[in-house]
């Protein structure tokens, strides 16, 4: 059970808990029990009553302040799916028992050039209030409860035990595959795990030749399922060496782990190609890098991208729904979630871990 | 005169009045470039042969004849790369050109037009290109140059010749990327203010931005100002360019500082969803150090740009004569190129060094 209380969320007991989080109260620590309450609802915001949610390797960042320190205790979590049981005054276009799904991004301000371009994920004018998992509660909780502007309602069609980790993961492929598409490109997606398996899919869904690069040659026919035209084990050398200067994108969906692994990555962009680059690993890992030679010369691009705008969340959520896209998971009880977090850390789930609230509100309170 | 090597194309000459050329070459990796006569073996059909008027001057032209670049180089090595001169003679298959327009050169020899990067329009990138350095051609450092037609300019009427063989490299390295990603409404920050850097203020400015100059240069401001940049900042100094993190939508670096921390302050001054060009090279096989974390953040484009395209070339030297986008130069007679290729070596030049070859050569016959 928890013992370090949060400012905002007061810790109480079962008996007495709103709601249920999932809590770290230090770096490289275990979850513990969080019976809490709520502070009041604003007008803008929603309550959610998770249905299930999904696990990110970004939140173990985040817990382990792999990149900056944090304030504990933390609840971070941010692939969030549930039905609104609680809505603030100015709060219309969502009513009790409407199925949402959120993602990372908590709050923007709506009149910055950012937001107003169609960029609200990168509106920098919500300081504490930007990201869902932190400082605030997050997704790893029974309830959330956050500004309704970045809830998306989820059509009833796909499958909710599978929805959460698109509203990250899928976010996260999807909105730079959609920036840089173009019929005529040749794609490569490198690594088929949580992120990558969904990159096939959409970029193939979107009509692109999309390739698979893996270290593992086992994943082939997997990939292949998924709608890649073809498969590269990037450990072989022969293969990478047919593939140089193959794709007009390339998105990294897995972090390479030495320099020379990632230099070998991009001889395999076209010159004037592009090299979309979505995860940032801790911060002691690979510095990425390549020869100044390859970048002027070549004249390729390193592009970023964060999740994705409002819009283009409402885009993935339409496109996955009509396409049947859905992520490869595996569900974990509440209960358990020690057990589904702790193989995100130190385990390879398949490809994401997502846990079912199911009726612990209740069955907690006992 | 010394005995001078035999080349494995050019056939050197006695002297300059049995060639049809006389080249500044480096028979070695160290010391002067030397007079070089020659005569051509033949011109190829598709060929134009061209009187040089003036050559420019740049830094790539030291690195590789001082076999920077390829420790394997071949001497004689006649660099150069920076051409504006008069047709002299066509091949027989040349359609574009006739004897007595006004051409330009620039770095790049040969695109294949036939494979995908040509047929996009991207020449530059073609996987068959030749630059002017490679299979050991001579380059601009000469009274002439001979070049296939499908890579040689028209010098647009109005352009001031001796001023602007530099555009055809230096002028083209900034022109192309920054009009590739600008909008001209954008805020846009040139770090360097050098050879390339000062001719980045031009355009950027003429394109309707707003430019900010990062230098270490002081005393310069007037001077910068006059360029078109409204603003100075230092280009060196970490909490100096922290304070002006994310405030441009276009960020164009021409240089290369070894301190880590200095460079990713760079890459930082990149607006979110903004776009940072590199054009500026170190001579060594360093890496360039990507900063992920603020690339991703906040989705920014770090992208690398060589010289242009044909067409964007073609339109530079037209947006420069109408804009009057010329760079500061040092002009130097053509038996100076010694001198002229020191002061530009030592990067002393303000800010790039020009031949004035057509002077010469005219005068010695070579126009024959």
């Amino acid at each position: 059970m928890a013992t370090k209380e949060h400012s905002l969320y007061k810790l109480v007991t079962k008996e007495q808990a709103e709601a249920f989080a999932w809590s770290f109260e230090g770096p490289n620590t275990e979850a513990l029990l969080y019976p809490f309450v709520f502070p009041p609802i604003q007008p803008h915001e929603v309550r959610i009553q998770q249905t299930y949610f999904g696990l990110c390797y970004t939140d173990c960042h985040l817990v382990n302040q792999d990149w900056f320190p944090i304030n504990y205790p933390s609840v971070p979590g941010h692939e969030i799916l549930g039905h609104v049981v609680m809505k603030g005054d100015q709060v219309t276009q969502f009513q009790i028992g409407d199925l949402v799904g959120a993602g990372f991004i908590r709050d923007s301000c709506g009149n910055c050039k950012l937001c107003i371009q169609g960029n609200d994920q990168l509106c920098g004018q919500k300081g504490d209030e930007h990201f869902i998992p932190l400082p605030k509660f997050g997704g790893f909780a029974t309830h959330v409860q956050f500004p309704a502007k970045w809830a998306f309602p989820i059509p009833n069609t796909i499958p909710q035990h599978l929805a959460p980790p698109l509203l990250c993961a899928g976010i996260t492929v999807f909105a730079p595959l959609k920036r840089y598409f173009n019929p005529n490109k040749e794609v490569a997606i490198i690594g088929i795990g949580g992120l990558g398996h969904l990159a096939i899919k959409f970029s193939a869904a979107m009509g692109m030749r999309t390739s698979a690069i893996s270290t593992s040659p086992d994943k082939e026919q997997e990939a292949k399922s998924y709608g890649a035209i073809d498969f590269i084990v990037s450990k072989n050398p022969e293969q990478m060496a047919k593939a140089l200067g193959r794709f007009d994108i390339i998105l990294s969906c897995a972090h390479a782990s030495t320099v020379e692994e990632f230099i070998d990555q991009t001889k395999l962009l076209k010159n004037g190609g592009d090299f979309i680059m979505v995860g940032i690993p801790a911060l002691t890992k690979v510095e990425l890098q390549l020869p100044f030679y390859s970048l002027v010369c070549r004249q390729i691009s390193f592009v970023g991208s964060l999740v994705g705008s409002r819009q283009e969340n409402y885009e993935m959520i339409e496109f996955a729904n009509k396409h049947k896209i859905y992520p490869t998971c595996e569900e974990y009880e509440f209960e358990n979630f020690k057990t589904a977090y702790d193989k995100l850390l130190n385990g390879r789930p398949k490809y994401r871990c997502v846990v079912k609230v199911g009726n612990a509100p209740q069955t907690l309170k006992q | 005169m010394q005995q001078l090597p035999a080349h494995s194309v050019y056939l050197v000459q006695e002297s300059k009045e049995t060639a049809d050329a006389v080249a500044y070459a480096f028979l070695q990796n160290t010391g002067e470039p030397v007079q070089y006569p020659y005569k051509y073996p033949n011109i190829a059909d598709d060929d134009v042969r061209i009187r040089i008027l003036y050559t420019g001057l740049c830094h790539s032209d030291c690195l590789h004849s001082r076999g920077l670049w390829d420790p394997n180089i071949k001497y004689p090595s006649c660099p150069g790369h920076e051409v504006v001169g008069l047709v002299e003679k066509v091949g027989t298959g040349v359609t574009k050109f006739k004897v007595g327009d006004k051409v330009g050169c620039n770095p790049q020899r040969w695109m294949c037009q036939t494979c995908d990067l040509c047929k996009k329009g991207d020449n530059q990138l073609c996987s068959k290109g030749i630059f002017l350095y490679d299979d050991n051609n001579f380059g601009g450092y000469s009274t002439h140059i001979q070049v296939a037609e499908r890579m040689v300019f028209r010098i647009p009427d109005g352009f001031n010749d001796a001023l602007g063989s530099p555009l055809l490299c230096a002028g083209i390295t900034v022109y192309a990327p920054l009009k590739r990603y600008y909008k001209p409404n954008f805020s846009c920050a040139v770090i360097g203010i050098g050879g390339l850097g000062h001719l980045a203020v031009q355009y950027a400015s003429k394109l309707g931005m707003t430019v900010t100059a990062f230098t270490t240069s002081k005393n310069r401001e007037q001077e910068i100002k006059r360029l078109g940049a409204s603003n100075l900042s230092s280009s060196i100094n970490v909490e100096s360019l922290k304070t002006e993190q994310g405030k441009y939508d276009i960020v164009i670096n021409t240089l290369y500082i070894e301190d880590e921390e200095v460079f990713k302050s760079h890459q930082r001054l990149t607006a979110p969803t903004g776009t940072y060009i590199q054009v500026g090279a170190p001579p060594s096989k360093v890496n360039f150090k990507l900063d992920h974390a603020y690339i991703i953040l906040n989705q920014i484009r770090v992208a690398g740009s060589l010289i242009g395209n044909y067409d964007e070339t073609q339109e530079m030297l037209e947006f420069s004569a109408q804009n009057n986008v010329y760079p500061i130069v040092e002009t130097f007679e053509f038996e100076d190129f010694p001198k002229a290729f020191d002061r530009m070596e030592k990067a002393q030049a303000k800010f790039r060094c020009v031949v004035n070859v057509g002077k010469w050569a005219q005068a010695n016959g070579l126009w024959k």
